[in-house]
């Protein structure tokens, strides 16, 4: 195998952040939602419907609006990083 | 108000038939670049939110609060997460021309014809009631109206909604799904009707709800106290329902033939996730946003026994907003239809390619290459496998009786469908899955989904069924179906998602684990895991020549007489040949292979091909099973070639460097020789000269002037001579500023030959200047350019022996370069000498004129340090120079 430089230049570095950034954030959504299985627990006086909905709504805007944010990063990625990125599938990218 | 429905019903489905057909025709006719958006992916995937989502959600969310977001929380999450699973699953769908799941986990697994049967069949079971769910919907929501108008009209319909709505939908369907056998079975029409249809739902459902918020509750504040005031007001959502509803939900999404169909299938481009990755979520956010709402104001404002179900249709109405209410149901109307129609398009590929093309392959016998046209049995298939399922459908509509929650309905089918997940998943991104493991594991996991859920949930009223629920199979406690090994207590859907899910898991790891895969089944193995890799396809064909002849008759039977025509010739001449009939290369037969399979499906394309090719393939395969490490040697070998081409390629390099580095060496000894005689010769003149200017004082003003002119010319020489060396050396160190300015190359080039012409030979080259028409002015220093001209033009007066000298400069514009060829029509450069020129104190062969080697190599710094390159161009005829020049407004220059 051949390998990779040690390390990349400043413009590749953030590039492969911003791929880690797309794979972090359904797990930061899966966080976030699991958020409610605190609430079975509150007693007295229990979590009312509207802040329980408020808050729902307000995780997925944020996901959708970091999701927007995101794929236009990803769009604009520097062809070579596109490429090797399709080539190691990504997992075995260099750091 | 019942007709009135129904013109307008009727008027809406004409709409959708002229707008699949225009874009039918647009696709046709190659038009089509809007049918090929990112915006219409999105909205073609909203077939997600079916009429359950439509009506049923407001139901959901009366009886058991914001536990209805689950079914929308969970797609989101895969939404956001395209970069795991869907970006994969897209690209392996384009580089396999996947047909459907079941195609793509048969073809996973060795083009295994059984593993697709099974999940064909279990895609049916499972939704086919999700069919009659939609039926039930526009049913319901027709009989409201009905009620509503005069006493009598609902007669006029009788029971026949449904059969009526299925009657339509199978011939849309039929119209528009199965027009064509794309080779990518794509469908235009469909996908364009499908998108028309999810904006009628969005918007419809937002125009109930702004009514509900802001026309009865009197806005947002008074909403959210009202709602903190109805029965709804706490979260009462079970941890364990809304942790295994979201992951249901998001299995589903994944799984369901129709969203499978939409997402992959129909995909035109990977770069659509990236646009639907957060469109489509924010779709789902929309039609979840005024649920609450319109489920608590219709708890209050509705009499109690009002089925919450149609809260949608029945608040409009009620207010008497009978306009608002026939958008509302057209909004449902618009959700049923697209589900069924692309259900059906994706389950009736499914059937014919897995259950009707293998059994008329093996009725048919080897007649295959004969007679008849293969299409037609196909297409008919197709056509039949819909009505077929849509009478399923309405059959399972009308004997249910059309009771029971339509939530609970989608929730059965979609455990049902989700048992696909784990040999999916495991089938893209783990080597060792395995046919048997997927077998096994699929299975056992239907098979508790039948037992736990399907079954009790047809609530059948039989004595046996009873008993069963109650005590258990033969009165063992612990196989109750909802309390499998004696924990009981459980919500039923909780309890069948969570062992059906692990059970069926772990089954499909184990088997895999003990299983061995066929040679095939592992090659496919590799091509799905590394998809990204391009993994060089294996050759599992081996063709003879003449076999290509019943090729072509067996794929044009299949893929249409022009495409497959086209086919054919496209790799005639990729091959060099000429004709309609290539080489069977494994690679072309590699290449037929998957058009087939973009038509039948991957394990019918396999079984075709093999009928052709006779018994090559299963020899090879035999091969391969027999000695069966050899793929493993082979893999290996192949590695161990790879690393010995590696080697000799980089000890060519060295080998390279090294002649090289010699020659320069080389070069550099002759330097110091010709640079010694070259500041000696200049030096002796100048001293001899001084010396009789000391020594002679009676000279003559003649000659005093003569010997002065020596001493001055030679220094001068000298001067020229270590001015070059500085500039080298100043370049060298990247200590020179450029004066950047806007230049025209045709003046510059100009100035440069008057330049030349102004020294010692002038006028005996002929410069041509080819420049193109709108040259553009480029940013560059043209001082520094300048040079570089007149180096190449002094080049050529110097060297350029021929009788008439020329030289001709020709310049293109090249992507962002503007590109300049300095051609003259000497001897050119000797190519032992070519890569060396431009190396300092290189001069190429033993030539008359002087110079000390240096312009090339100042001219290559220069235009390195402009952000271009000049380079030698053989083969002109002469010597010929590239010079690149850089468009981009001198960007480029302060990188260096």
């Amino acid at each position: 195998m051949p390998q990779g430089p040690v390390f990349l230049e400043r413009r590749n570095y953030k590039a492969r952040r911003v791929i880690d950034a797309a794979h972090i954030l359904p797990l930061l959504g899966i966080f976030l939602w699991s958020v409610p299985f605190l609430w079975q627990s509150i007693e007295e006086p229990s979590i009312l419907i509207s802040s329980a909905g408020l808050y729902v709504f307000g995780v997925w805007l944020l996901l959708i609006i970091s999701q927007f944010v995101l794929s236009w990063k990803l769009r604009h990625l520097p062809e070579d990083v596109q490429r090797s990125i399709d080539v190691s599938g990504s997992d075995k990218a260099e750091l | 108000m019942l007709n009135l429905l129904i013109f307008v019903c009727l008027l809406y489905v004409g709409l959708l038939f002229a707008v699949a057909f225009i874009a039918e025709k647009a696709a046709m006719r190659g038009r089509g670049r809007w049918l090929r958006s990112a915006w219409i992916y999105t909205l073609s995937i909203s077939i997600y939110c079916t009429a359950w989502t439509f009506y049923g959600a407001v139901g959901y969310a009366a009886r058991s609060g914001l536990e209805f977001l689950t079914i929308y929380i969970g797609p989101s999450l895969v939404m956001f997460g395209w970069w795991w699973v869907l970006r994969k699953l897209v690209r392996i769908g384009r580089s396999q021309r996947v047909t459907s799941i079941a195609d793509l986990l048969s073809s996973r697994f060795g083009k295994s014809n059984s593993l697709a049967a099974l999940i064909t069949f279990l895609a049916v079971v499972g939704t086919t009631p999700y069919i009659a769910l939609q039926l039930q919907s526009v049913t319901l929501s027709f009989e409201v109206f009905a009620a509503s108008g005069q006493v009598g009209e609902s007669a006029t319909l009788g029971g026949n909604t449904a059969f009526w709505v299925a009657v339509g939908l199978a011939l849309f369907t039929i119209v528009f799904g199965t027009r064509n056998l794309d080779v990518n079975e794509r469908h235009h029409g469909v996908v364009i009707a499908i998108a028309v249809e999810a904006i009628v739902k969005l918007f419809a459902l937002l125009a109930v709800g702004v009514f509900v918020v802001w026309g009865l509750m009197g806005g947002i504040g008074q909403t959210f106290a009202k709602i903190d005031q109805s029965s709804l007001a706490h979260w009462s959502v079970d941890n364990s329902r809304w942790a295994s509803l979201t992951f249901l939900s998001a299995a589903a999404f994944l799984c369901l033939p129709r969203m499978f169909q939409v997402l992959v299938v129909e995909n035109e481009d990977e770069a659509f996730l990236e646009t639907a990755s957060w469109a489509f979520p924010l779709y789902l956010l929309l039609m979840s946003l005024f649920v609450v709402p319109i489920a608590v104001v219709g708890l209050d404002i509705l009499p109690s026994d009002a089925n919450p179900d149609l809260f949608v249709l029945t608040l409009p109405l009620s207010q008497g907003q009978d306009s608002l209410a026939i958008l509302a149901f057209l909004g449902g109307f618009s959700s049923a239809t697209s589900m069924v129609i692309v259900a059906s398009i994706a389950l009736s590929t499914m059937v014919s390619n897995h259950v009707v093309m293998p059994l008329f392959l093996r009725v048919s016998g080897n007649r295959l290459s004969m007679s008849g046209d293969v299409r037609k049995v196909i297409l008919t298939a197709r056509r039949l496998s819909i009505a077929v399922i849509l009478l399923l459908g309405y059959l399972y509509y009308s004997l249910s009786g059309g009771g029971a929650a339509l939530a609970a309905i989608g929730l059965v089918s979609f455990t049902g469908v989700v048992q696909v997940l784990p040999a999916l998943i495991g089938g893209i991104f783990w080597r060792g899955a395995t046919r048997l493991g997927a077998l096994w594991g699929v299975g056992t996991g239907f098979g508790i989904w039948l037992y736990t859920l399907f079954i009790p949930s047809l609530g059948l009223d039989l004595g046996f069924l009873m008993q069963l629920m109650q005590l258990g199979p033969f009165e063992i406690s612990w196989l109750r179906p909802q309390a499998l090994f004696g924990i009981s207590g459980l919500d039923p859907l909780v309890h069948a998602v969570f062992w059906s899910i692990s059970l069926n898991s772990l089954v499909f790891v184990f088997v895999s684990l003990i299983s061995f895969p066929s040679p095939l089944e592992r090659l496919q193995a590799v091509q799905f895991v590394n998809t990204f890799d391009h993994a060089p396809s294996p050759h599992s064909w081996n063709g003879r020549v003449g076999q290509s002849e019943e090729l072509m008759v067996m794929a044009q039977r299949i893929l249409g007489s022009l495409e497959a025509q086209a086919l054919f010739q496209s790799e005639v001449v990729k091959q060099g040949g000429a004709g309609y009939l290539p080489e069977p290369t494994p690679e072309f037969l590699q290449k037929l292979e998957r058009a087939l399979a973009g038509s039948v499906g991957a394990a019918t394309a396999h079984a075709m091909m093999g009928k052709i090719m006779g018994g090559l393939a299963v020899s090879v395969q035999d091969l391969m099973a027999v000695a069966d490490e050899t793929a493993q040697m082979l893999e290996y070998s192949n590695r161990l070639e790879m690393q010995s081409d590696e080697l000799v390629r980089t000890a060519g390099q060295l080998r390279r460097a090294n002649d090289k580095l010699t020659r320069l060496s080389v070069q550099k000894d002759a330097f110091l020789s010709q640079i010694s005689h070259e500041l000696r010769t200049p030096m002796t003149s100048i001293l001899a000269f001084a010396e009789i200017l000391r020594d002679g004082p009676d000279l003559s003003s003649d000659d005093l002037n003569k010997y002065a002119g020596i001493i001055h010319e030679e220094s001068l020489r000298l001067t020229q001579l270590l001015d070059d060396l500085l500039d080298l050396s100043v370049l060298e160190n990247g200590q020179v500023t450029l004066k950047i300015s806007s230049t025209a190359i045709e003046p510059l080039l100009q100035r440069a030959a008057l330049t030349v012409g102004g020294g010692a030979e002038l006028d005996k080259l002929a410069l041509r200047v080819k420049l193109p028409e709108s040259c553009p002015e480029i940013k560059t220093d043209d001082t520094r350019l300048g040079q570089v001209f007149i180096n190449l033009i002094a080049n050529a007066v110097k060297y350029c022996e021929a009788a008439a000298p020329s030289l001709t400069v020709t310049g293109f514009q090249r992507g962002r370069q503007l590109v300049l060829d300095f051609v003259d029509n000497g001897r050119g450069i000797p190519k032992d000498q070519q890569d060396l020129i431009f190396e300092k104190f290189s001069r190429a062969g033993d030539q008359k004129a002087g110079g000390a080697g240096l312009g090339l190599a100042i001219c290559k710094e220069i235009m390195q340090r402009l952000g271009g390159d000049i380079s030698y161009l053989p083969g002109q005829g002469g010597a010929g120079f590239r010079i690149l020049l850089p468009l981009d407004d001198g960007r480029s220059l302060k990188r260096v």
